[in-house]
């Protein structure tokens, strides 16, 4: 297709226009793609952690007992979490302050969700990559002095 | 003379879709710092709605109504993000705090977002304000 000659007969119009889409194509914009959807990856994850500790800290101060506070707050996570796409390959961590004293009232509670995004995977292929990121965020709330009793 | 190159073509659009791409990074954080304010506005309401004096409550047919006042919501709101372990947005100011009914606590917050990745040259900010309505429900 490229050998054959130019019918014009313009000397100007000569050229190799789609060879040089190709190779400016492959070379600029597949890098661009890649990127993209890498930062598209990463907002998603940072998206999904803030809403799943914001949604968990919540869950855990409205509880009365620890044993049904913890089971909650992994649902909620584990909801938030799961409505953008991240099933697995992530930790909740729950801190209480002052330590110890976790749903004493006029106490907080601090959740924090991490993911790792592995930076080499693109969404809708299998590929795998050693390169990961921790993506985190952290959700504090305060259990009220007058929390009541089921 | 048709004489050309597509590579400033293919050039002035891959600088577009750089643009377009650091506009959308930017779109997304302003919205996480927004659900974060309001997050933060909505727990420090719930916090102020507690700073009731329990002696005052008073009793009203079947409903129990716990009156707040103007100074008590402002002193708990202000204590509630002096004490918080972890401000999830940066600079937040406490613009309002009070009871507009006697029963319900109003607080208003505000901050500034500041675009990540490019603040050095482009300086752009969106001042951002959140406002929670909270009630104490006394059963």
């Amino acid at each position: 297709m490229w050998r054959r000659p130019c019918p014009s007969n313009n000397p100007g119009d000569r050229g190799r226009a789609s060879l040089e889409f190709l190779v400016a194509g492959v070379l600029l914009f597949v890098p661009v793609m890649v990127g993209s959807l890498v930062l598209m990856t990463l907002q998603t994850a940072s998206l999904a952690t803030d809403a799943a500790a914001r949604h968990a800290v919540r869950v855990f101060t409205q509880s009365t007992s620890l044993e049904i506070a913890t089971t909650r707050t992994t649902q909620a996570a584990a909801t938030a979490l799961g409505q953008f796409g991240i099933d697995e390959d992530y930790s909740l961590q729950v801190q209480c302050v002052p330590q110890g004293q976790c749903l004493r009232p006029g106490s907080w509670v601090e959740v924090t969700v991490t993911t790792e995004v592995s930076l080499g995977r693109l969404p809708g292929l299998p590929t795998q990559s050693p390169l990961q990121v921790p993506i985190d965020a952290t959700a504090a709330a305060q259990v009220s002095p007058y929390r009541g009793i089921p | 003379m048709n004489r050309g190159s597509l590579l400033p073509l293919a050039a002035g659009l891959l600088a577009l879709t750089v643009a377009l791409t650091l506009a959308v990074v930017s779109a997304t954080s302003l919205t996480i710092t927004r659900h974060r304010l309001v997050a933060l506005a909505e727990s420090t309401a719930l916090a102020a709605a507690d700073s009731f004096d329990p002696a005052l409550i008073r009793r009203t047919g079947t409903e129990a109504t716990a009156p707040l006042s103007d100074q008590g919501v402002r002193e708990r709101a202000a204590d509630f993000l002096s004490a918080h372990p972890a401000l999830p947005v940066e600079a937040v100011v406490l613009e309002r705090a009070d009871t507009p009914d006697g029963i319900q606590a109003r607080v208003v917050l505000a901050t500034t977002w500041r675009a990540p990745l490019w603040s050095e040259f482009v300086p752009l900010s969106v001042p951002l304000r959140a406002e929670s309505l909270s009630r104490s429900v006394i059963r």
